[in-house]
């Protein structure tokens, strides 16, 4: 099968549950006076949902330029992260292909496409047709909410939030790596709830993902100076390539 | 037009997707220049797992 469309089977169940909020979503633009065509170009030339979500917050005319483009670089920020992880999946590929697959990148189908990384490779089609599907499920049920009003039910969205959360928990288990990941993980869980209530936007995304990968670089570096040999040994793909011969 | 898009709609629109747009790509170039062994190695094979802890976690506490 073509890896672009295996990539719009995997992101189904999220792309249900994004249209679902996408619908409450394009309700709550249409009750902020946001027009069809303004939602529409965000939905294509931004595509990236809890930032739009802020925009729309702020949206009255005359609108605060600056204002939201800062509110955008925090509510956005992690996307640098996304941007810096997907490096496996686009490695070695012309820009061309990166310039046009990063546009597509959202969460779902990012925690999708490394999940399925590591479990056998992937490449770039499979995280673009991720995105494409996103992208249309997306903009029709947003302007279908903006256009449509209050005619949408809004408790739909419940079970579909919880089933939002099972898919990224279980994503989350297939990313597991080993016993290593355990100390990381718990320090990006603890400062990304504690950076929840301290920080602007949704930059404890950012602090989690840092804070949790560079525990990890120290958890490692410690590691090597007290058990050198275990680490190749047991670690070999931790290893630096051709370090372990001038060891020997 | 001016039914369309508000005053602002427009410059407001362009600046937030650019901004965007260059944190995706921005992020995906910067690690292509990271070296491929070693520490930096490390922390970009964490990270995924991080970020997807950090985004998790906090909305799973309050369902």
């Amino acid at each position: 099968m073509k890896e672009w469309i295996r990539g719009m089977r995997a992101n189904i169940p999220l792309a249900v549950s994004a249209m679902a909020y996408g619908g409450v979503f394009g309700v709550l633009s249409g009750n902020q006076g946001v027009s069809w065509a303004e939602m529409l170009a965000l939905d294509l030339m931004m595509f990236a949902g809890s930032a739009q979500l802020v925009m729309i917050e702020m949206w009255s005319a005359p609108l605060p330029v600056v204002a939201m483009g800062l509110a955008v670089l925090i509510v956005n920020m992690r996307y640098l992260l996304i941007g810096a992880s997907l490096q496996p999946v686009f490695d070695g590929r012309p820009l061309w292909q990166k310039a046009l697959g990063m546009h597509l990148v959202a969460d779902e189908n990012w925690a999708v496409t490394i999940a399925e990384h590591r479990n056998g490779g992937t490449c770039p089609a499979f995280l673009v047709g991720g995105g494409m599907l996103l992208l249309v499920a997306w903009t029709t049920s947003t302007i279908a909410g903006n256009l449509l009003g209050g005619q949408i039910m809004e408790p739909a969205r419940w079970g579909l939030d919880f089933a939002f959360v099972a898919v990224f928990v279980a994503l989350s288990m297939s990313l597991w790596q080993g016993r290593d990941d355990l100390l990381p993980w718990v320090i990006a869980a603890g400062l990304a709830v504690a950076g929840e209530h301290l920080l602007p936007g949704k930059l404890y995304i950012a602090l989690g993902g840092i804070g949790g990968a560079m525990t990890a670089v120290i958890q490692e570096m410690v590691q090597m100076r007290t058990h050198p040999a275990e680490i190749r040994d047991g670690f070999s793909r931790l290893v630096v390539p051709g370090e372990g011969k001038t060891h020997e | 037009m001016s039914n369309l898009f508000h005053q602002g709609a427009i410059p407001s629109i362009l600046l937030a997707s650019a901004i965007t747009y260059a944190l995706r790509l921005g992020g995906l170039l910067l690690a292509d220049r990271l070296p491929k062994s070693g520490p930096a190695r490390r922390f970009l094979d964490c990270l995924p797992g991080t970020i997807l802890v950090s985004l998790t976690v906090p909305g799973a506490l309050h369902a």
